[in-house]
């Protein structure tokens, strides 16, 4: 009888102690998803000026709205322009890019005759 | 029920138990942590913008740019916007790196190179959330000032946030303001709502916390005007003179 009281008390201790612990496990793992997950790269993902929005900055975001888009892709698939047009925004995008580190340069030895540019490469 | 028996369905219980409350702490992990407080104040901002049938503002931006040896170079850009809910939208971006127009009519998404009237023109889906969502996915094109423009804000900005809370008070451009922020996997970001029956954002910060150099991206709101009595010509596109079209190719596949 004494034995089966005790196994009891052990039981009944369990209990407690996990139910007390759940909470803190709840803040543990709040504190380490933030912390603990490797960085979610974006480098498929090429943002306006290198700049997302809040919304779409964040992977979750992305696969959400993927999954959202998937039911609608093929009525909402933009046809591309033809092949023939020369210029293309990505192009654009990245000659903008060059263009913005040439004129980095540019004005900082401006500004700043003594700027060296391989300080600024 | 025997002793044996009871002791088993003792023990099942409490496993039972035990393996419930894990689960409902690793579901709630996901959920964000907004502070009380910051979470009213959140939703009063976005249930007001979205009583807005149409409104227009002004945004003036500052930007990072990390060049490859870690400088940071800090850019700027100015913009006017105007939207009529829910499928019109119009902006007009001038700055250090960018001088364009752009124009959303429920069917097309323009957006203009002013300095050499180059343009790209995509089909995108009737309604601007989903017209956003679309550029920003497709091509890549997501403003951080769009997040503001999406018919449920307080949806969009908690989407992904991890933390929020209550910073303090703070005067913005002589506006007093609540200062919020929060966390996310990817960003961090910093809200200051307008204190007041106009509970409107004047103030967002960005941290790119992944991206090498943390760079950051500010935008001030203002001129906020809910009466601007926009004509319907301001989002129909009329290529000027010179104006010619390029292709846009998406950026995910």
């Amino acid at each position: 009888m004494s034995h089966r009281l005790s196994t009891l008390r052990f039981w009944i201790g369990a209990a407690l102690v996990l139910t007390a612990a759940a909470p803190l496990a709840q803040n543990r793992l709040v504190i380490d998803v933030s912390k603990v997950q490797p960085p979610q790269s974006s480098a498929n993902v090429i943002h306006y000026e290198g700049m997302g929005s809040i919304r779409h900055s964040d992977q979750r975001s992305y696969k959400s709205a993927q999954q959202r888009r998937s039911t609608q892709a093929a009525e909402s698939r933009v046809e591309l322009a033809p092949a023939q047009k020369r210029n293309t925004i990505s192009a654009a995008s990245e000659r903008n890019t060059q263009q913005a580190q040439e004129r980095t340069q540019a004005k900082a030895t401006d500004r700043h005759g003594s700027v060296r540019l391989d300080t600024i490469r | 029920m025997s002793a044996p028996s009871r002791r088993l369905f003792l023990c099942a219980s409490l496993v039972c138990a035990g393996m419930f409350n894990a689960t409902v702490a690793l579901a709630d992990a996901s959920k964000p942590v907004i502070d009380s407080r910051t979470d009213k104040l959140l939703r009063n901002m976005s249930d007001y913008l979205a009583s807005a049938h149409e409104f227009s503002f002004r945004t003036e931006v500052n930007y990072d740019q990390v060049l490859a040896g870690g400088q940071k170079i800090l850019y700027g850009r100015q913009a006017e916007l105007s939207m009529r809910r829910p499928d019109r939208l119009h902006a007009v971006v001038n700055g250090d790196l960018v001088n364009e127009r752009m124009w959303y009519d429920g069917k097309t998404f323009i957006l203009m190179d002013l300095r050499d009237l180059g343009y790209v023109k995509v089909d995108v889906p009737p309604k601007l959330d989903e017209a956003l969502d679309f550029m920003a996915l497709e091509y890549g094109i997501a403003s951080p000032v769009s997040d503001v423009l999406y018919s449920d804000v307080y949806a969009v900005l908690t989407e992904n946030v991890v933390t929020g809370d209550y910073v303090g008070q703070s005067v913005v451009r002589g506006v007093p303001t609540h200062h919020l922020a929060f966390t996310q996997n990817n960003i961090d970001w910093q809200l200051w709502i307008e204190d007041g029956a106009n509970p409107l954002p004047r103030k967002v910060v960005i941290t790119y916390k992944n991206v090498t150099g943390s760079p950051q991206f500010t935008v001030w709101l203002s001129d906020w005007d809910f009466n601007p009595r926009l004509a319907d010509s301001l989002f129909e596109f009329l290529p000027p003179d010179g104006a010619h079209q390029v292709e846009i190719r998406p950026t995910v596949q």
